[in-house]
């Protein structure tokens, strides 16, 4: 692992994605940061700033506006990208409001290839962004 | 029974005498003397004549019966007159707290403000007692016939709570539902009460169910119609066949005149009638009529739409209110068409994705009631549930077209790396004629490593470790013949974790054979 490996966090309640989505990284030379909630997300970026926030917005606890809206209010985490992942489809997430956070450049909807996750963590580091050039 | 007086009195009846205390005896015998002064009563004086009791034991006896509930005065001038209590629970409400005893004041509190009604009947059906729960719903009927109160029935009936059962003595105790004058639907429990003298009278808790019973039956109607949705979205393999079905079971419960439902396409904006069911059959429509039909439901579940709510038109009670309304002009061409009471336009919306527009349409004189309403609405999102899944077998079904006519190869496989999918162009290329020879074998049987490229093995390992694997491997077909392949593998990771390998192949050496 060199200095310049790109961190991601990846956050999600789910044991079994949040240590494959880690494992996938870590073989694909991304560094990583794993938090089981919305809670432990904030606790961790506290510690440091990753590139990019990988998010699942179906967890118990802290709802996902909220994490959305501390991380927004944070001037450290300006730079910081946010990709949502989701078991609910496009236009729920749309309905909600979570894809108009300024951070906010992606959406994956589960189930998904790893290659659509890897293509859409690189676009995040090269700053094209699927989901907003789409808009 | 004793039918010369309208007010018997909670102590009238006394079937089943029991063996009386001397002054049981006495003050039965005061009881029957003020009743037989008749309405106007008797003064002490009176009675001590009548019974030949001195005046100071006599008032000791009235007190006490007083006290009972059962008897009661009127102060007039200096002297009370007596009278037996036509409703003795009823007198405690009506006394000063001044005149209640302690007990009185505590059961008083207890009747008035028990959530449920409480009535005592004599055994005419008159009313004695009646408690503030009920005198909220009927006012205070005391001494009125209980069917006549409650039901606005001359007499009684059967369906009048079936308290007739108590007083014809086939039971002791009832429980039953009945409607009131005003369509109220009433819990009644009632039972047959013995009064201290030994007499009887009919105590009854009445509680106005109307709403738990319409919850009740707005549940039966809803679960019948998800019931029956479930079953259309199983059958239905098209989103027409799906609509049609969705219209025939919902005006099985809801007897409505017309219906449609109109597919919503967010790309375009547009609608499409998939189904309707109900309107005029054989007249043939002039094209132009057809057009302007269908752009005034168009405009109707447009706006439906964009309201992302429900919208209900009542075209003879409330239409001045809507003149003037953006739907004004589309609603009123329909309301004029087919001669409508009441149109409604329901979104369809599930998981925040419009799917499209249910109308329905009253004819004229016809009107939906609250709960065909609420059912409607209830009912909604499940069929608009029905639509997506459907919309996307149907999507699913197309994607898969475009898979199946692919030249290139194409697998998926388990996390045991067992093949639960090919295509055509995969059993091509390694020789096989059905999808069930491959089916279930392990991906390993069907390639090998290349020499100084990464192992067979090391292809399933290298995707669960990176998510991803290309590279060339050596094809083996059917025959055992080899071919050079290239091959791009991806993990697909579901909610709970990774579900499957997919995997594209090419082989130029095989299409240059097949070119040859």
């Amino acid at each position: 692992m060199t200095s310049k490996a790109k961190t991601v966090m990846i956050v999600d309640d789910e044991p079994g994605v949040l240590n494959l989505i880690a494992r996938i990284l870590e073989g694909n030379n991304y560094r990583t940061i794993k938090a089981k909630d919305g809670q432990e997300c904030l606790e961790e970026l506290k510690e440091g700033v990753p590139d990019v926030i990988l998010l699942d917005i179906m967890m118990p606890g802290l709802a996902t506006q909220e994490i959305l809206s501390v991380i927004e209010r944070d001037s450290r985490l300006s730079e910081v990208k946010i990709i949502l992942l989701s078991a609910v489809h496009l236009p729920e997430v749309e309905e909600k409001g979570l894809l108009a956070g300024k951070q906010v450049v992606d959406f994956i909807e589960k189930s998904f290839t790893t290659r659509r996750l890897i293509d859409a963590i690189d676009n995040c580091i090269t700053g094209s962004y699927k989901y907003k050039t789409e808009r | 029974m004793n039918g010369s007086h309208k007010w018997k009195g909670l102590y009238t009846y006394v079937s089943n005498p029991h063996v009386m205390t001397a002054e049981e005896v006495t003050s039965n015998r005061i009881i029957r003397a003020i009743q037989n002064m008749g309405e106007i009563g008797a003064t002490i004086d009176e009675l001590s004549k009548i019974v030949h009791l001195e005046r100071h034991t006599l008032s000791k006896y009235l007190n006490r019966l007083r006290a009972d509930g059962r008897l009661t005065y009127k102060q007039i001038g200096r002297a009370r007159v007596w009278f037996v209590s036509r409703a003795p629970l009823q007198s405690i409400f009506r006394l000063s707290d001044n005149e209640k005893t302690y007990t009185e004041k505590i059961l008083s509190h207890i009747l008035s403000d028990i959530p449920e009604g409480v009535l005592v009947l004599d055994f005419d059906y008159n009313v004695l007692f009646m408690n503030r729960y009920l005198i909220a719903l009927y006012g205070d009927c005391i001494g009125q016939k209980y069917y006549h109160a409650f039901f606005d029935r001359p007499r009684e009936g059967h369906n009048q709570g079936k308290i007739g059962a108590i007083i014809d003595g086939k039971s002791e105790e009832i429980e039953s539902r009945a409607k009131d004058r005003e369509g109220r639907v009433l819990n009644i429990k009632a039972r047959k009460m013995r009064n201290p003298d030994g007499s009887f009278s009919i105590i009854a808790i009445i509680e106005d169910v109307s709403e738990k019973v319409r919850r009740e039956e707005r549940i039966k109607h809803l679960s019948e119609l998800h019931r029956l949705l479930g079953e259309s979205v199983n059958r239905s393999y098209t989103i027409d066949q799906l609509c049609s079905s969705i219209l025939e079971d919902l005006r099985e419960v809801i007897g409505y005149d017309m219906g449609d439902i109109l597919i919503y396409n967010p790309a375009n904006n547009a609608f499409s009638g998939l189904a309707q069911i109900g309107y005029p059959q054989g007249e043939e429509l002039g094209a132009n009529r057809h057009r302007g039909i269908e752009e005034w439901k168009e405009g109707v579940a447009t706006a439906a739409i964009n309201r992302r709510e429900p919208v209900f038109f009542e075209f003879k009670e409330k239409w001045e209110d809507m003149k003037g309304n953006e739907l004004a002009r589309y609603a009123h061409g329909l309301a004029e068409e087919y001669d409508l009471e009441e149109m409604c336009a329901v979104p369809l919306k599930t998981k925040g994705e419009l799917h499209g527009i249910l109308l329905i349409l009253m004819g004229s004189g016809r009107t939906l009631s609250e709960e065909d309403r609420s059912l409607i609405e209830g009912v909604s999102e499940g069929i608009a549930g029905g639509i997506a899944k459907i919309k996307l077998e149907e999507e699913l079904r197309l994607k898969v077209n475009a898979i199946e006519i692919s030249r290139s190869p194409v697998l998926m496989a388990d996390m045991e790396c067992k093949l639960t999918y090919v295509n055509p162009a995969f059993l091509k290329m390694w020789g096989y004629d059905r999808e069930k020879d491959v089916l279930g074998r392990p991906c390993t049987e069907f390639w090998k490593q290349v020499e100084g490229e990464e192992g067979t093995e090391d292809i399933l390992t290298a995707v669960k470790e990176r998510g991803n694997w290309e590279g060339e491997l050596i094809g083996v077909g059917k025959d055992g013949s080899e071919f050079k392949a290239q091959l791009w593998a991806s993990l697909i990771i579901g909610k709970k974790g990774p579900l499957q390998f997919v995997a594209v192949a090419e082989s130029d050496e095989i299409n240059k054979k097949w070119e040859q």
